[in-house]
């Protein structure tokens, strides 16, 4: 398992915001090349997805799917002392943004500053800072030494360590979604070194801009057509002390949380059926979602094409859409295993 | 410059919150080199928590020149170990709760244990207020309950995750900036003068408890008495929403602060000394009070004569405070102007 978690940290500390995964993609497209099969198809399509395909005859298709992309940011002005406004690229709780550390897609290093606290007013203070009135300090002292370094649309994301702390848990920007590029990584490792008979036509589908809400996973999923697809992302949970167990929606270290539905899809019930019945017998541990919440790319693979058979595992991850993203590495792994037990089924969906 | 920033850098990891200043004394001192120390005639500490670096004139009866500079940081402390790992905490000084969520910590326990600050989703936050307070957030260390009783107490602090990050034009990101930038200067200029050139025996003080009412330097300087104290702190500067009659601005050197609470002729000496010796500064009024340790430093005994010299700093108190070397440099020259010329004082 540590070659997974060492995959996560690889893919998670690469700078790829909604719209620039090319970097994201170049390096699992390099992890995954010495392991590609002989009769495999390892390609991109026009719009930056990335696919690994091992093909079957007379099988039933599977489609595997995470996004590469994370949240982030993009230069919207250039101000006169230097400083850079910005838009957020994806969805944020933007109570977190002010004074995280940033990286422009050039490697420059900034900070969000924010107005000190003494400069505020008692009212102000209870108010969540507007993303307008936050900027990018990368030190520039100009408006024109910042426009020699900087373009209007450059990209931005969060800078900050990948830290491993506690008994287990993972702290990092971008978990949502290289987790699932990691696991998916490592299933691809395994079914060649393994020389695992996959009962599929089996495609690994790595997508982009998923945390904008208009997904190239859409036409992914048109180009693959599946018969079946497993989404695997990250759940924000709520199980922090304090919060009724009921609130909770999941709870890190608990497995890969299996919904029925959330906001975006009505999943596939024998499909998920047959996921827990195969976490049963190899004694995966998993959880149900216990709330119908948040969104993501099954409900866009479901309504594709001539619509498919959808189901979805992610990992309970705190502080989702931050810096600090925190997930349980024995998740992670619960994960994968349970993908690996719908892999070597001997007794596969038709 | 590569010096000032690898001794800030140092001065940054440490975890000195306020109260807490005398556990991190030997860390500080690790800051100076051996000659450095040799160096200075004494090293000395105080019952409150306040570290003093002494380095004497040749000359007889050289009146007594006291720097000041404060160590504390802001910070929290453990109030309560909850089930799932997480701890409970209060601030230690004025935090801003808007910049806390998701911002990674360090529990100094019995080990330093890694953290974050928890942030409720936006669906469970109580009432019309989107910001959390302090009693709303806890720290996430991702240990079970039981073992984290081992490893932290009710009362450890907590500090910021240092991440010292060096940006364009030599300006650095950082966290306790506050004051570890003129802490940095004090170090800078009382191990580099040459005691044959000073004026004055100064009294470098790494003061305690700045943060939480301005504590420390009051009691050196009752202890003390000296002729002139020079408060050095950092001050706001320009950044976006602040305006220019509150702020200073980063890069045209230290500010001395014009107010009723410093000495005026004293305040007056000093401009006109920086002005005939070309050294960058700029002016910044403080009709009332200051809010550094310069209030209470002047009712301090039966009153000291002081000033205020104060470095740039954008961001104050948050955990990506910014500044520019240069300011700390010429702060740095700004204290041997002063501590080598008879008419400064």
């Amino acid at each position: 398992m540590k070659e997974l978690l060492n995959i996560n940290k690889d893919l998670c500390l690469t700078f790829g915001p909604s719209g620039y995964e090319d970097l994201v993609s170049a390096k699992i497209k390099d992890l995954i090349t010495p392991y590609a099969l002989e009769n495999s198809e390892l390609y991109f399509d026009k719009v930056g997805n990335l696919y690994y395909h091992i093909p079957k005859e007379n099988a039933p298709s599977l489609m595997i799917n995470a996004h590469m992309d994370e949240v982030g940011f993009m230069a919207t002005s250039i101000n006169s002392d230097g400083s850079i406004s910005f838009g957020t690229v994806g969805g944020f709780d933007t109570i977190i943004l002010p004074s995280k550390k940033v990286i422009c897609e050039n490697g420059l290093k900034g900070v969000i500053l924010s107005k000190p606290v003494h400069l505020l007013s008692r009212s102000q203070r209870k108010k969540p800072i507007d993303v307008d009135d936050l900027v990018i300090d990368i030190g520039a002292e100009s408006k024109e030494e910042a426009e020699k370094l900087i373009s209007l649309g450059d990209y931005f994301a969060f800078d900050l360590p990948y830290v491993e702390f506690g008994e287990g848990q993972i702290c990092s920007k971008a978990l949502d979604d290289r987790l699932g590029c990691a696991i998916m990584v490592k299933l691809i490792m395994d079914i060649k070194e393994q020389k695992i008979d996959i009962p599929y036509d089996l495609y690994f589908a790595f997508t982009c801009r998923e945390e904008v809400g208009y997904s190239s996973c859409f036409g992914a999923a048109e180009r693959i057509k599946p018969n079946y697809a497993i989404v695997i992302e990250s759940k924000a949970v709520s199980d922090l002390y304090g919060v009724e167990e009921e609130k909770h929606v999941a709870q890190l270290g608990k497995g890969g949380v299996i919904s029925f539905a959330d906001c975006g899809a009505i999943l596939d019930r024998d499909l998920v059926k047959h996921i827990i019945s195969l976490c049963e017998k190899g004694n995966v541990k998993y959880q149900m979602n216990r709330s119908v919440s948040g969104g993501n790319d099954s409900s866009n693979i479901q309504r594709s094409a001539g619509g498919a058979k959808v189901a979805l595992i992610s990992a309970p991850s705190r502080y989702i859409h931050s810096s600090s993203n925190v997930i349980h590495k024995t998740d992670m792994e619960s994960i994968y295993k349970a993908l690996y037990g719908v892999l070597t089924d001997k007794n596969p969906l038709k | 410059m590569e010096n000032i920033k690898q001794r800030l850098r140092a001065l940054c990891e440490i975890p000195s919150v306020s109260g807490h200043e005398s556990s991190y004394f030997d860390e500080i001192l690790k800051v100076l080199t051996k000659e450095e120390k040799g160096s200075l005639d004494e090293i000395r500490t105080d019952s409150f928590g306040n570290l003093i670096l002494v380095k004497k004139s040749n000359k007889e009866n050289a009146p007594a020149l006291m720097l000041d500079a404060h160590l504390d940081i802001i910070g929290f402390m453990v109030t309560e170990i909850c089930d799932g790992g997480f701890l409970k905490i209060i601030s230690i000084g004025g935090l801003d709760t808007r910049v806390l969520p998701a911002t990674h910590v360090y529990v100094n326990g019995k080990e330093k244990i890694f953290g974050v600050i928890t942030s409720t989703p936006p669906h469970l936050r109580k009432g019309d207020s989107q910001v959390p307070s302090v009693e709303d957030l806890m720290v996430d260390t991702g240990y079970s309950k039981e073992k984290l009783q081992e490893l932290v107490s009710v009362g450890d602090t907590i500090s910021f995750s240092p991440m010292f990050t060096p940006l364009l034009n030599n300006y650095v990101s950082g966290i306790g900036l506050d004051d570890k930038a003129c802490v940095c200067a004090i170090l800078d200029f009382i191990t580099k003068v040459d005691k044959n050139s000073l004026e004055y025996d100064v009294y470098g003080v790494l003061s305690a408890q700045e943060e939480t009412g301005k504590w420390g330097p009051a009691r050196v300087a009752f202890n003390l008495d000296p002729d002139v104290a020079i408060i050095t702190d950092v001050n706001f500067a320009k950044q976006k929403g602040v305006s220019e009659n509150e702020s200073i601005e980063c890069g045209k050197g230290p500010s001395v602060d014009i107010s009723s609470l410093c000495n005026r002729k004293l305040t007056k000496n000093i401009i006109r000394l920086f002005k005939e010796n070309n050294l960058d500064h700029q002016i910044i009024c403080e009709p009332g009070r200051t809010g550094t340790n310069n209030d209470a430093v002047s009712v301090s005994g039966q009153g000291i004569r002081t000033a205020i010299l104060s470095v740039p700093l954008k961001s104050m108190h948050t955990p990506s405070e910014v500044v520019k070397l240069d300011d700390i440099k010429t702060l740095s020259k700004a204290f041997e102007l002063i501590a080598t010329s008879k008419e400064a004082l």
